[in-house]
């Protein structure tokens, strides 16, 4: 007899990609797993609030990117900065090289925050602009121009040359991110 | 990092409505840029190389047991 699957099960289902998520949007493996312990203690602890048959991963997400940047916001006073994702890089990479794989999270780690996790969910964990955008609390097209900025951003990083895209980035105020 | 129960606030909004909000300031300062597609192709791919392989490392045993605890502590004996 096949047993429904219970809300514990699909949250262990979800930790690997929510652990992925945590690990690349705050550039740091220890921080990562502290964020999805919290973040499942707080999925259970109100799990009533969870819309059956609605998308459980974009509330999980919503949950974990929430409780990152309350800690984010907090730890700025400490200076977390890009040097703890070097400091923390981890795993040997399956399909990238290892300096791929530190280039990569390095230079994700240089984009603001807000462009990071919209790229993060858009182009890794493959979230439609619309799961995306309610995620994050934002608007659907500005989850469109995130992602596009955030590209040619990261490619800027990436190659360290500026990307033509005919577009001229206005002096950015340092702005946290829109978190909640 | 301590364990907070008490941030409500973190769980809210999601599969609610998309909160009414004032577009922000990025969104209609500028066109959006558009990067040729092959560039584009190059940073998903990237992207998800690194992901994947973040989702595949293998999941620490205590945050599994911490989920089984949950339920355990909920199972009427």
């Amino acid at each position: 007899m096949t047993q429904p699957k219970s809300f514990g099960d699909a949250l262990i289902e979800a930790i690997p990609n929510l652990r992925a998520f945590a690990h690349s949007l705050s550039g740091d493996g220890q921080l990562s797993n502290d964020l999805v312990q919290e973040t499942l203690l707080k999925a259970w602890t109100h799990k009533e609030s969870f819309v059956p048959d609605s998308n459980l991963k974009a509330w999980l997400f919503t949950i974990l990117r929430n409780t990152y940047f309350t800690y984010y916001r907090k730890s700025q006073r400490e200076e977390l900065d890009e040097d703890t994702a070097a400091m923390n890089a981890s795993v040997p990479p399956a399909q990238l090289t290892h300096l791929e794989f530190e280039d990569m999270q390095r230079a994700l780690m240089r984009l603001s925050a807000d462009h990071r996790e919209a790229l993060l969910l858009i182009t890794a964990e493959g979230f439609s602009y619309e799961d995306a955008a309610r995620v994050c609390g934002c608007a659907v097209g500005t989850m469109k121009s995130r992602v596009n900025r955030a590209r040619s951003k990261l490619l800027e990083e990436m190659t360290g040359q500026p990307v033509d895209d005919g577009h001229r980035e206005p002096e950015e105020a340092p702005k946290s991110s829109s978190g909640p | 990092m301590q364990h907070r129960l008490d941030t409500s606030e973190d769980c809210k909004r999601a599969d609610g409505e998309l909160p009414e909000r004032q577009p922000e300031p990025e969104a209609i300062k500028a066109p959006v840029p558009q990067l040729p597609g092959f560039a584009a192709q190059l940073i998903g791919q990237r992207m998800r190389a690194m992901y994947e392989t973040l989702a595949q490392e293998p999941v620490p045993d205590d945050l599994l047991e911490l989920v089984r605890k949950l339920e355990a502590k909920e199972r009427p004996e």
